[in-house]
């Protein structure tokens, strides 16, 4: 009860610009030099915060130009925020503070038959790190075709690989993101008739990534952030290190099974407590009978760590 | 442990503040108050 209110309360305080839906704008005040701790596009009307995730694959789609130009943008500053929230925090950030993941936990209320994921699709949001928010943006902007143009510029003529300035993508954004299509595209589809005229192949793409991931979320909880999320995965490199944490007295754990029972991301907890999956939900806090799993800042983790 | 943690996580937090000084943080507001067409698949 704690936790969801805290994520209503964490997804209303950084989406209060509901002007941006009567408007059919979004918007642009200072609030946009501040990144959103989870996913939450920046196109979205409500929104008042960057994304974190579509700023660091503008920094990589861009770092060749920047870099060639003089300039330092690497994303210091966005590794530089998911490193340090990462550190004190680690995935926490999932479970109390995500829109998207809010959403996920809703929809996984539906009543219907559901469906438990094999550990390995875990992977499946590293390699939507390593390869469309780190790969793609970096190196995709060598496949591209420029020619000296009669005034004797270098002009890139756009393709699938960068547009008209020789720049890539934000790949992930561009082919996959549930969470933009959700909160931006359709808002702008809804309040923008002229944007209907501009529905290109890829948004096609991405309703039919939207949709599946959807269903999904009724079946299996959490769906995305387990396969898909790249800010997750970048925040579960830091549950092993992170100032919060939990901790398990293995000494006295009869191992049930009921801690993974209940969670969300299919942790055994009582094995690995500081799992990379684990969003800190608290439920096997909640569940384990014997009040074994502790929670929080903790100092004396040595004594109960496995 | 305690000490290892703190100089990584001191590292971490003079690069969010040297990307600030840099200008990641401007060029992070440059794209956040446009709207992504590509992003959102219109374009």
């Amino acid at each position: 009860m704690k936790r969801r209110l805290v994520q209503i309360l964490a997804t209303l305080i950084t989406n209060p610009y509901w002007k941006g839906f009567t408007q059919a704008t979004i918007y642009k005040g200072p609030l946009k030099y501040v990144c959103h701790p989870g996913l939450h596009c920046y196109s979205c009307p409500s929104a008042v915060t960057a994304c974190p995730l579509g700023a660091l694959q503008n920094s990589f789609a861009s770092l060749r130009e920047t870099l060639s130009g003089g300039h330092f943008y690497i994303g210091l500053y966005l590794i530089g925020f998911f490193a340090t929230l990462g550190m004190i925090f680690g995935r926490l950030v999932c479970g109390w503070v995500c829109p998207f993941g809010l959403l996920q936990d809703w929809l996984y209320k539906i009543p219907t038959p559901k469906l438990r994921l094999p550990r390995f699709a875990s992977y499946g949001k590293y390699l939507m790190l390593a390869g469309l928010v780190i790969f793609m943006p970096i190196f995709a902007s060598f496949f591209k075709v420029s020619f000296t143009g009669e005034s004797g510029a270098l002009q890139t003529i756009p393709s699938i690989s960068v547009n008209e300035t020789g720049t890539t993508y934000p790949w992930f954004c561009k082919i996959v993101c549930p969470a933009g299509t959700l909160e931006a595209g359709i808002p702008k589809l809804l309040l923008d008739p002229d944007a209907r005229q501009s529905l290109a192949l890829w948004f096609r793409l991405k309703w039919t990534i939207l949709i599946i991931f959807l269903l999904w979320m009724v079946l299996t909880p959490r769906a995305f952030c387990r396969v898909g999320c790249p800010i997750g995965a970048i925040y579960g490199l830091f549950n092993r290190f992170s100032l919060y944490r939990l901790s398990v007295d293995k000494e006295k754990c009869t191992k049930c099974g009921l801690c993974e029972e209940v969670c969300p991301m299919g942790v055994r907890v009582y094995e690995t407590p500081n799992h990379p999956d684990c969003i800190r939900c608290l439920d096997c806090v909640s569940a384990c009978k014997l009040n074994l799993i502790k929670k929080g800042f903790l100092k004396n983790e040595k004594a109960k760590s496995i | 442990m305690k000490r290892r943690w703190l100089y990584f996580f001191l590292l971490f937090v003079i690069m969010l503040v040297a990307g600030i000084l840099l200008g990641d943080a401007q060029e992070t507001f440059n794209k956040a108050i446009k709207i992504c067409l590509e992003c959102i698949g219109i374009a």
